[in-house]
């Protein structure tokens, strides 16, 4: 992996110099002549998705996602008497990383803008979809730790955050699923992984209450034509779709698995 | 994908959050774990779990969630400050309880009346980290829990092991406090805390309780059996906690009984606990019961 990573970089910065061919080159780089990605996924296909339970037993609610080469845990603590006296549960978010979740050991791991953003947008996510009328003058406190890190951070955080919640038992309105897609040579590639998010080409996260058909939040840094964006959003919905899917069966495994226990024998 | 749908519609009381419940709302009344759509047309779950239907009323049970304070429900409770006239206590609900100074029995008797000094010598009785085991009297609107501890069963818990498990596996009984034939009284918590002491400390003479009211925090030595005894239950406790097997007597006395085979140590080790859970489940007559 290690290897490839870099000698994408290297190829890349070798084009930067003939402007005219770079995207293409890029792109060639990034799909195979067949359609496959550097990964072997098809261009639609998801990362692979897994994900264990009630991995912390001091949390109300816990859940370790693995996303592709993406690893993290989070864990809910609450509701509990919170300081404030709202009619509404107050919801905080604390992302952090560990100093090896990327290829280069960092010494801060929390606090920089990076996670600041994260942390903000979590907050105002789960803030919408959780029930929060429901536990006045109560606080619910996430806890995001990403334990390996492969490019976007923010989408497997609020996938684990909606399956850490289901676990806690706290009411949430529907799933909250999250995903990006990325248009290279005209092919919309969804759930990005480090090296296709590092090029230089349009990218969209989106993130729905799948069966609600709501948008919670998307967003788009680059500029794209009309045309190409309404292509990407629909491409990043069936992703998020997808990704819907895999975590309803996982969450009714678990459920599952806890009453077969009971009831076997 | 298609497995999981399949699946999921043979067990159709398995629901996600999200997932319709019903259209009919005129003839469905929304219980816990669900919520009326914006447009009021449809009832959707918002937890994961089972459905449960009592008559028109529908509700959806998680698996796991904080507790939910009910009238009369023994509980066992941390005391986390002393307020003017009352306590505040940890009961692992979603709000602190609280156990106010009319609600317990104080040192002289039932019928003692209550003066300004009792406000006063209040942390003489009950202080910050202290363990009580209480009733619920009242819940209030917004679910916070009012304790007693009029009785004299209830009151400060002095000696003994507290075990934390999921409230929901503890099986509602008539009774909560058990002398266990193995030499241990057990107090299950309905909100998941459960304490385990030794056969004595409960059943202290009423007389001598009379005059200290239950505040006395006893210092007798235990002997190393009955600690024994207590760890070993400890560990069982944990071992039905991890596996999600109703707590009850009998499901205590049954891994007992079964981790007796087993040094103390070693009934924590994973495989043990394993052949541990699955013995007792083999040996419970009503599985299933899960209130």
């Amino acid at each position: 992996m290690d290897t490839s990573s870099t000698t994408m970089k290297t190829s890349t910065k070798n084009n930067l110099t003939s402007t005219s061919n770079m995207e293409h080159v890029a792109a060639f780089d990034l799909i195979s002549v067949e359609g496959y990605r550097m990964d072997g996924r098809k261009s639609d296909e998801l990362r692979q998705f897994r994900c264990l339970f009630n991995t912390m037993s001091d949390a109300d609610g816990s859940c370790y996602l693995e996303h592709g080469n993406c690893k993290l845990l989070a864990m809910i603590y609450g509701p509990y008497e919170g300081r404030s006296n709202q009619e509404q549960a107050v919801i905080t978010c604390d992302f952090s990383m560990t100093q090896y979740c990327v290829s280069e050991r960092r010494l801060k791991t929390y606090g920089d803008l990076k996670s600041q953003k994260i942390q903000m947008s979590i907050q105002r996510v789960f803030q919408q979809a959780i029930l929060t009328e429901t536990y006045p003058k109560s606080q619910i406190d996430i806890y995001l730790k990403i334990l390996q890190s492969d490019g976007n951070d923010y989408c497997p955080c609020v996938n684990a955050t909606t399956l850490a919640l289901i676990n806690a038992g706290i009411p949430l309105k529907d799933f909250v699923c999250s995903s990006t897609v990325g248009n290279i040579q005209g092919k919309y590639i969804v759930d990005l992984n480090q090296q296709e998010e590092q090029q230089q080409t349009p990218k969209l996260t989106l993130t729905i209450m799948p069966q609600r058909n709501e948008i919670v939040s998307l967003s788009c840094e680059s500029r794209v034509h009309a045309i190409t964006y309404n292509d990407m959003l629909d491409s990043a919905t069936n992703a998020c779709q997808q990704l819907f899917s895999s975590m309803k069966q996982a969450v009714i495994e678990q459920l599952k698995t806890s009453l077969n226990l009971l009831h076997d024998n | 994908m298609p497995d999981s749908l399949s699946s999921g519609q043979q067990h159709m009381s398995l629901v996600v959050p999200g997932t319709i419940l019903t259209n009919d709302t005129s003839n469905f009344m929304r219980g816990h774990g669900t919520y009326l759509d914006s447009t009021k047309t449809k009832l959707k779950s918002s937890v994961a779990g089972c459905i449960l239907k009592v008559d028109r009323l529908l509700c959806v049970e998680p698996k796991h969630m904080r507790y939910i304070g009910e009238v009369g429900h023994v509980i066992i409770g941390r005391i986390l400050k002393v307020d003017q006239t009352r306590w505040i206590v940890d009961t692992n609900s979603r709000l602190d309880s609280y156990l106010p100074l009319a609600a317990v029995v104080l040192p002289g008797g039932e019928h003692r009346r209550r003066i300004d000094d009792d406000e006063r010598n209040m942390r003489q009785y009950l202080k910050e980290g202290d363990l009580v085991s209480a009733e619920i009297q009242i819940v209030h609107q917004d679910g916070t829990l009012s304790l007693q501890t009029r009785n004299l069963r209830y009151g400060k818990l002095s000696e003994g092991i507290l075990v934390q498990v999921k409230s929901s596996l503890v099986k509602k009984t008539k009774n909560h406090f058990h002398s266990l034939p193995c030499g241990a009284t057990v107090i299950r918590g309905c909100n998941g805390y459960i304490w385990i002491c030794p056969p004595t400390a409960a059943t202290a003479s009423n007389e001598q309780e009379h005059h200290t009211g239950g505040y006395v925090r006893s210092i007798e030595t235990i002997s190393l059996d009955e600690r024994k005894t207590i760890t070993r239950l400890s560990n069982c406790i944990q071992i039905l906690n991890r596996y999600s097997i109703p707590i009850y007597d009998t499901s205590i006395m049954n891994i007992y009984s079964a981790s007796l085979d087993y040094e103390i140590n070693q009934s924590i080790e994973p495989k043990i606990m394993d052949i541990l859970a699955k013995q007792t489940l083999a040996t419970q007559e009503n599985i299933g019961t899960y209130e």
